[in-house]
């Protein structure tokens, strides 16, 4: 475990001593947040809502698209081959990527809460920020095997653009920009289903003090669990193409 | 009894239609100091990376300690230095050196950074480490867990003269520890000469040729007549190879003293005469000729 946590802190600090990464990672989410909810954040009710999504955007740009990009670049580098040769296993070197992206998620949904309150209504009790920090976190882990399956599945060049090709739609169509009500009939019959859609209404539930719906939970675990096969396969047909 | 280090029996390995090691079969004991040489694609880099359990092999089988190569227990007391090893560019190599130190117990790296004078180095990222200096730092992180066996994909490639004397006198100090282990290849031959005990050669997957250096010397080596002579035409029957280069004779031959009975028989008024081995890079060159190398 111990091992684990160290390969997490040298990943952050890879990361966090490339400004450029960190100034998109942070600011991006945050920027969208900008442009799109602080115009309609105009009461209470509206700044939490419009929080809680663009929260879950953020968390879950970081979870997917990052934590795959990173999966899909450091394939290919050597320093990868070497850890291989050290007394720790592949899990927990996965584990350790997923905990640095985890960070780096966190940072962009404090950039988004610290806006929101500082130019919004946005107000919770403490209980329901705890609430809020921890749902928040549990349904973006539920996009960890989503990001894992990119990671494997595409290369280093292609892992950003097709990660971005999935990560824009979903949150769009999901209901994370724009209320799901607004969207055209068959976009709302596909949002419905979706996993981001899920991820937004798990929020939404908590920012408004009601009871979580356990159908939104029930959905994104069988979104973790299916993309944890897709992922597995991808894992498997890496070695055989990299390592046999 | 003695436990053999490295068992490699009869062990195959292809990529594709590229057959890379062909029935491979040897033993490294405790203490042994391995050379593996031999030319581009031979086989060398896929022989260390399944040793260290970084890809699978097809056939045949692989121990190390009795242990399966690759297992965690195999990984705990060996240690492998690829060929290309590019390090993670942000981190320092002081952090470098601590993640990997953290994967052995108590394990203080300080000594070898200071022989191999990393000090001045421990803050500064790895980008901006020339290739010598990566090298080196990873031939201390190779070392760190003061591991049985360690293998070493061309140590001491792109390194100057300095860092090579300094790399050799930290390797020859870990060999001087009871029953460490040494695997590496080299295209080098002084430094096949200075640090290996046993030497095999590859040659498009397979063994070719394997002994102790002595061995391969006697074996596939010849000896060498030298001299200078104005004389044109000479009658030595008992030389392999003669080459004039100007009033420079060279010829070769199993031989020696048979060489040099006829070379005085040929009345030619030979100065400077010597008598000498061929080299391991020649005696490389003859088993590459032999097995239609270019």
């Amino acid at each position: 475990m111990k091992q684990t946590f160290l390969h997490a802190w040298w990943m952050v600090l890879e990361l966090l001593r490339q400004p450029s990464y960190v100034v998109s990672t942070v600011t991006f989410p945050a920027l969208f947040y900008v442009i799109f909810a602080l115009p309609e954040s105009k009461d209470e009710a509206s700044s939490n809502l419009l929080l809680a999504s663009f929260s879950c955007f953020a968390v879950f740009g970081v979870i997917f698209l990052q934590f795959g990009v990173g999966v899909a670049q450091e394939r290919t580098k050597s320093w990868y081959y070497y850890l291989r040769t050290l007394p720790i296993g592949s899990l927990h070197l996965i584990t350790a990527r997923f905990l640095s992206a985890l960070f780096f998620s966190v940072l962009a949904a404090l950039a988004i809460v610290v806006i929101a309150l500082i130019f919004t209504e946005a107000a919770m009790s403490a209980q329901g920020w705890i609430l809020f920090g921890s749902y928040l976190l549990l349904g973006g882990i539920s996009f960890c095997t989503m990001g894992l399956a990119l990671g494997y599945w595409t290369s280093e060049k292609s892992s950003l653009p097709v990660g971005n090709l999935i990560y824009l739609p979903l949150s769009f169509v999901g209901g994370l920009w724009k209320p799901p009500n607004i969207l055209p009939e068959m976009l709302k019959d596909i949002s419905s289903h979706l996993p981001t859609r899920h991820y937004g209404e798990l929020m939404w539930a908590v920012v408004r003090g009601d009871s979580v719906d356990i159908k939104n939970i029930t959905y994104l675990f069988a979104y973790a669990l299916v993309f944890a096969v897709v992922a597995y396969w991808g894992f498997n047909r890496d070695v055989r193409v990299r390592f046999s | 009894m003695k436990q053999t280090f490295l068992d490699f029996d009869n062990v195959s390995k292809s990529y594709g239609e590229i057959h890379a090691l062909k029935g491979v079969s040897l033993q490294v004991n405790p203490g042994e100091r391995l050379a593996i040489i031999g030319s581009n694609g031979a086989g060398k880099s896929t022989f260390m990376s399944l040793a260290s359990g970084i890809r699978p092999h097809d056939s045949g089988s692989i121990f190390i300690f009795g242990n399966e190569a690759g297992s965690r227990v195999a990984k705990k007391c060996m240690r492998i230095l690829p060929q290309e090893l590019s390090f993670p560019p942000q981190l320092k190599v002081a952090e470098i050196l601590k993640l990997v130190a953290a994967h052995y117990d108590n394990f203080n790296f300080e000594k070898l950074v200071d022989d191999m004078e990393l000090d001045n180095l421990l803050k500064r990222k790895a980008h901006q480490l020339s290739g010598g200096e990566q090298k080196r730092v990873g031939i201390v992180a190779t070392l760190i867990g003061d591991p049985d066996l360690v293998m070493l994909d061309e140590p001491t490639a792109n390194i100057d003269l300095h860092g090579r004397n300094m790399v050799y006198e930290i390797l020859q100090d870990y060999l001087q520890q009871e029953g460490k282990s040494l695997i590496f290849s080299s295209h080098q031959m002084q430094e096949v000469e200075y640090l290996a005990d046993k030497i095999i050669v590859l040659q498009s997957g397979k063994v070719i040729a394997s002994g102790s250096t002595e061995e391969i010397k006697s074996e596939y080596g010849l000896k060498k007549v030298c001299f200078r002579s104005q004389v044109a035409d000479l009658n030595i029957p008992s030389a392999r190879d003669l080459n004039r280069q100007g009033d420079k004779v060279t010829l070769l031959g199993s031989d020696s003293d048979q060489m040099l009975k006829e070379v005085i028989a040929n009345d030619i008024n030979a100065q400077a005469i010597s008598v000498s081995d061929s080299s391991l890079d020649e005696i490389l060159i003859k088993l590459w000729n032999a097995e239609g190398v270019n």
